[in-house]
């Protein structure tokens, strides 16, 4: 009950917000709809990491999954002709890294932060040279734009909206793993998983085959997410093209105490208060009273604060980042 | 002389390791490099000709290293203290600034205090670095605000704090793309005619080997290590967790600073910040890579910040001379962290694990993999 | 710790073998340096290319051939280098054109960081078959001196950099000018002022109330396109209330025209603190055309894209053919990336630069014109460099396509890959479409801003000083 409180308490205070921004001559439309773009991949990314965390993996690597990601897709769009057949290979891309990253943290006992990070740097290097090396061209590919994936409108009565499938999905797949985590046995698992593997191992349930399951759904989301960066939102790929996302999602994953719903909410407030620093700083007379350089670092200060004011400490599984030792 | 003795044995496990993990790195980038029809062969040649192959290249490699140096041993006595400091990117632009403000801007406003610019400068980078980890510390300490949301969030502001600075109150008024140098005093003498070193890295060493010794010989780094390995135990041997956290955090932060500083006050030929921060940006979050290869031993990090140093430098010299991206050496450090992630990399070669098929298992699917890919790259050239 | 030693023994040696192995197999390579295409260009021929690519209106009367046998130029890029399709990428063209045309080959060194800037110049000055080392970019200043300092027997040319009059003439004024060291910069505010004039008048044309500029990081170089295209804008206002007395009142009363919005407000506009992050140039454009901006001016190379796709989610849903909305390209002639929505662009030819610094080295008369022109070339509107023609600015035309488009194919044919939107007849009818359905009178206009630009009668301000800045944005907006 205390949980829809808050939800509704928080709708009600962005619906105000909203009201504000557009008495002050600013689009909320335009806004939502930016916002949306731009939870998509944080979204997709937090949600399934926020999962694979919950069963004590933490993958510190998602940034290089996006980028990795974001340009393979591209790459198999091209060759197979169609967006979505390039979404799904940045799935699949996705999919194959978290797994990596799962038999590491399992069998090989890795030190998931490292590998994580390992991760990070190798896409940071891999990126530009596979731009390189399969198109030709470096720093950047624009691919033509029939590959694209298309981003829907829909119209309902006066007002039509911009949205992709994706932003849709990556809605639905919050409740959908948040009752997943909650309401099933699979679930209780998971988290078993987490907090005490040596009792799930003991109670017949495979530690490191529900890990490893983990690690690849979460790294098939982001690389959903990554694929969607590069294909829906921008129709090109350059070799930044995260441009630190990755560690925008991990911080929604933390900030949100592992909960998808709560991960999904804060993807979304980063995504709003950054088409929000936007909008205010191209409306005329801004400038001269606060420097840009402060409007741009809206989204980071506005997560930052309603971490430290409203979520404050957290608590984690106990075996959160512990590899796990069969004797 | 039981710990000595465990300890050589230590270095040099690690050390091979490392040799081990970096022949990891570069057999599967030559694999990479191959797969899209360039030399690997020559790509190798000329990246460790370009990082070590001449003396003054080498001396240039030093200098790579020496800022890497001070943001790995930073990012190593937080990870001691059991905390994952990704800040020190953030902690490094503040020490930039606090350079060229205390070394730049205040001594150049008062002459009387430009004998002393450069201990100025380089307190002023650890001021700022220490003060820019306060935040995620004391919002740690007292919120139990996870360090590594706060520190992303501090890294962006930082960035656009720095920006900001560079561009306002610290701007080069004759030359506005940069913020104001430091005076002639502040800056570090070049070693050599022909390279870019500077005594700076004197500086970056003995405060690695500092750090190293302040974790391992005092009570202070005994306590952080302790709070690191097992908070709970520290809370039982009365250790306080949050002062602890506190101090590592400041302590981890001055180091960064410094690192970002010595950018400042040892790097030719502009002794300041670009208005694009490009001279600083990536120093952090290179050295965390550094620190990660040196098992996060401050005294390691010297060595191991050469070698990221040395590919860094050497890579410059596939684009022109072997036509392979240079940001491959990147890809090779991300290799050589992955491989190290494993403990016991050596352990492995002599066990029959699950994990030994695994890895074969996967080799031979990247290897397919590639291998389709290839045969595509083929149809499109003919 | 109690490691087997044997497991530690066993470890190195394993190392050892790999070592020796992969040290035995480069003994056995004997790398040898990348190969060099020797073509000594023959004089006829290094003339007629020059008439060809750059306008010459005094045929240049070299005296001597080419003196050097073996000969490489050398392009050392700024951080983000090739990619941009932009600044760097106009560099590097111009380079390979000279290569090209005089037979020469091209090293490319890209800075990966700032750090890289003197270890890259030093390493290409060290190269004895290197006579010319181009550095792109304004940043790479500082280590353009230092290194052409050291290196006094070769060549160096900065793009955009002011190492002469800044850093020669304060700190080594005893070698000013410095006799192998050209500085080469572009009179961009001008051009921007053309491309402001443009957007403006399309606003008041097709009752839009602004018009819009994304800009990179806040340095110099940029206050000379964000000032030029704003001084362009309140330029055309006022050309068109002489021009047009009557429609000037009727537009005002339009509420929605740019005639009506607040002086200060008609140009929407702000810095994005990257030349790379493509995100910000959609989320700060997306916010301009939700302002109904009728054109943004990319000012930040890459963020080109995320500005085009801002475009398209407007135009795409209503299925239109061409714009308004507009997008207005950079340096580049970008108007193919996305034909009938790039109104034009502002050319930069940096192209133009590197190729006429290489022709310079190759008929012997680098130090001459570094002496003559006290080592700055400034190539704008209507700039003559040794009775050439060395115009560096202009705004895009459809003849200048063609060029761009050629590009494209050549890509196309070396990759295999479609690179070029649609293919280039279908580019040129759609640009083509796109400019004649733009009032003749807007072009006009423009036409006549460069006109008098050209014979000095309009005076574009041209800011260098944070101060400067202040005063024209307290103006302007």
């Amino acid at each position: 009950m205390r949980g829809l409180l808050r939800f509704s308490i928080a709708i009600t205070a962005f619906a105000a917000l909203l009201a504000v921004l557009s008495l002050v001559g600013l689009s909320p439309k335009s806004l939502m709809e930016a916002a949306l773009l731009a939870m998509t991949p944080l979204a997709l990314a937090a949600v399934g990491e926020s999962l694979n965390q919950k069963g004590g993996v933490v993958n510190i690597g998602i940034d290089g999954i996006f980028l990795i990601t974001a340009t393979v897709a591209v790459f198999g769009a091209e060759e197979f002709g169609s967006g979505y057949a390039g979404m799904l290979v940045g799935a699949c891309v996705g999919a194959f890294l978290g797994f990596v990253h799962g038999v590491l943290s399992t069998y090989a006992r890795a030190n998931q932060i490292v590998a994580g990070i390992g991760m990070n740097i190798f896409a940071y290097g891999f990126v530009p040279y596979f731009l390189m090396a399969a198109w030709g061209f470096p720093g950047i590919r624009v691919p033509p734009s029939w590959v694209l994936v298309p981003i829907r409108v829909v119209t309902v009565g006066e007002v039509s909206v911009r949205i992709s499938e994706f932003s849709v999905l990556a809605v639905l797949l919050a409740p959908l793993l948040h009752l997943l985590l909650y309401g099933t046995p699979v679930g209780l698992r998971i988290r078993a998983c987490g907090e005490s593997p040596e009792a799930a191992d003991v109670a017949g349930v495979s530690v490191y085959g529900i890990r490893i399951a983990l690690s690849t759904l979460g790294g098939a989301l982001a690389g959903l997410g990554g694929a969607f960066m590069s294909l829906a939102w921008f129709g090109g790929v350059v070799k930044e093209i995260s441009a630190g996302r990755g560690f925008i999602a991990l911080a929604c994953v933390v900030a949100s105490g592992l909960e998808p719903l709560l991960s999904l909410g804060f993807a979304f407030l980063f995504g709003f208060s950054e088409a929000l620093a936007y909008a205010v700083a191209v409306t005329p007379g801004v400038k001269e009273v606060v420097p840009y350089h402060l409007v741009l670092s809206i989204p980071y200060v506005v997560t930052l604060a309603i971490v430290a004011v409203f979520v404050g400490r957290r608590r984690f599984p106990r075996a959160l980042g512990q590899p796990y030792v069969k004797d | 002389m039981r710990p000595l003795k465990s300890s050589v044995v230590g270095v040099l496990t690690r050390l091979v390791e490392a040799s081990l993990a970096l022949a990891i790195g570069l057999a599967i980038s030559a694999v990479l490099i191959a797969v899209y029809g360039y030399d690997p062969a020559r790509a190798f040649y000329w990246l460790f000709y370009g990082g070590f192959g001449t003396w003054s290249l080498l001396f240039d490699t030093l200098a790579y290293a020496t800022p890497l140096m001070l943001t790995g041993a930073a990012f190593a006595v937080c990870a001691s203290t059991g905390m994952f400091n990704i800040g020190v990117e953030g902690q490094a632009y503040m020490g930039a600034i606090g350079a060229v403000a205390l070394g730049g801007l205040l001594a150049s406003q008062l002459p009387e205090l430009a004998p002393a610019a450069l201990p100025l400068a380089l307190a002023g980078s650890a001021g700022l670095g220490a003060l820019w980890a306060l935040g995620p510390a004391v919002l740690k300490v007292l919120r139990g605000v996870h360090e590594v949301i706060s520190s992303i969030m501090f890294n962006w502001m930082a960035f656009y704090t720095a920006m900001y600075l560079v561009r306002g109150p610290l701007m080069n008024p004759a030359r506005p793309e940069m913020s104001i140098s430091v005076v002639p005093q502040a800056r570090f003498p070049v070693l050599f005619r022909g390279s870019i070193l500077t005594n700076s890295i004197y500086v970056a060493v003995a405060i690695s080997i500092l750090a190293y010794l302040v974790l391992r010989m005092t009570r202070l780094g005994f306590e952080m290590r302790l709070v690191g390995s097992n908070p709970d135990a520290a809370r039982y041997a009365g250790v306080s967790v949050s002062r602890t956290t506190l101090v590592a955090y400041l302590l981890s932060g001055a180091i960064a600073g410094l690192g970002g500083g010595l950018i400042v006050v040892g790097r030719p030929p502009v002794w300041s910040i670009y208005g694009t921060l490009g001279n600083v940006v990536n120093v952090g979050f290179d050295g965390i890579g550094v620190s990660m290869i040196a098992a996060n031993n401050p005294a390691a990090v010297v060595l191991s910040s050469i070698l990221i140093g040395g590919l860094w430098n050497g890579s410059r010299f596939m684009e022109p001379y072997a036509g392979v991206c240079s940001e491959l050496s990147r890809a090779v450090i991300g290799l050589i962290v992955l491989a190290l992630s494993v403990p016991g990399v050596l352990r492995m070669l002599r066990r029959r694990t699950v994990l030994e098929l695994t890895v074969a298992a996967l080799s031979a699917f990247v290897l397919r993999t590639f291998g389709v890919l290839r045969r595509g790259l083929g149809r499109w050239s003919s | 710790m109690s490691k087997a030693p044997t497991s530690t023994i066993l470890a190195i040696a394993i190392v050892l073998i790999v070592v020796a192995g992969i040290a035995g197999y480069f003994v056995g390579q004997t790398a040898a340096p990348a190969a060099t295409v020797t073509v000594t260009a023959p004089l006829a021929t290094v003339t007629t290319t020059v008439v060809s690519t750059v306008t010459v209106t005094a045929t240049p009367a070299p005296t001597t051939p080419p003196p050097v046998a073996k000969f490489k130029i050398a392009v050392v890029s700024d951080i983000g280098g090739r990619g941009d399709l932009s600044f760097n990428d106009m560099a590097f063209k111009g380079a390979d054109e000279a290569a090209r045309d005089f037979g020469l080959e091209v090293l490319e060194f890209i800075s990966k960081t700032e750090a890289d800037y003197i270890p890259n110049l030093r390493t290409a000055a060290l190269d004895p078959n290197i006579k010319l080392i181009v550095g792109v970019g304004f940043l790479l200043s500082e280590a353009l001196v230092e290194v052409a300092l050291e290196f006094p027997n070769k060549y160096f040319a900065g793009i955009d950099t002011d190492c002469q009059e800044k850093i020669v003439k304060t700190k080594y004024p005893d070698k000013y000018p410095l006799p192998n060291l050209l500085d080469i910069k572009y009179e961009e505010h001008k051009g921007s002022a053309l491309v402001g004039a443009l957007g403006c008048l399309l606003a008041i044309h097709y009752n839009y109330p602004h018009i819009g500029a994304v800009l990179g990081i806040e340095i110099p170089v940029l206050w000379k396109f964000e000032i030029g295209y704003k001084w362009g804008c309140n330029w055309a206002v006022e050309w068109f209330r002489k021009n047009f007395p009557a429609e000037y009142e009727a537009k005002s009363r339009i509420a929605g025209n740019l005639l009506a919005t607040d002086p200060k407000s008609r140009v929407l506009w702000t810095y994005t603190g990257t030349f790379s992050d493509i995100t910000k140039g959609y989320l700060a454009a997306k916010e301009m055309y939700a302002k109904r901006a009728v054109a943004v001016y990319n000012i930040a190379g890459p963020l080109g894209l995320g500005i085009n796709q801002a475009v398209e989610e407007i135009v795409k849903p209503l299925g239109l053919t061409m714009g308004p909305p507009f997008w207005i390209g950079v340096d580049a002639n970008q108007d193919w990336i996305n034909p009938g929505f790039v109104v034009a662009s502002m050319m930069k030819r940096v192209d133009k630069g590197v190729y006429y610094a290489t022709y310079l080295v190759l008929i012997g008369k680098f130090e001459e014109v570094v002496r003559k022109y006290k080592g700055v070339l400034l190539l704008g509107i209507g700039t003559e460099i040794e009775g050439v023609l060395m115009e560096g600015i202009s705004v895009s035309t459809l003849a200048d396509l063609d060029e761009f488009i050629e590009m494209g194919v050549t890509a196309e044919k070396l990759l295999g890959k479609p690179v070029l939107p649609m293919p280039p007849a279908e580019i040129k009818r759609r640009v083509k479409e796109m400019r004649d359905s733009v009032p003749s009178w807007i072009w006009a206009a423009v036409a006549e801003l460069e006109r008098l630009i050209r014979e000095g009668e309009v005076q574009v301000p041209l800011p260098l000083t944070e101060d400067d800045v202040k005063y024209w944005r307290g103006i302007l907006g």
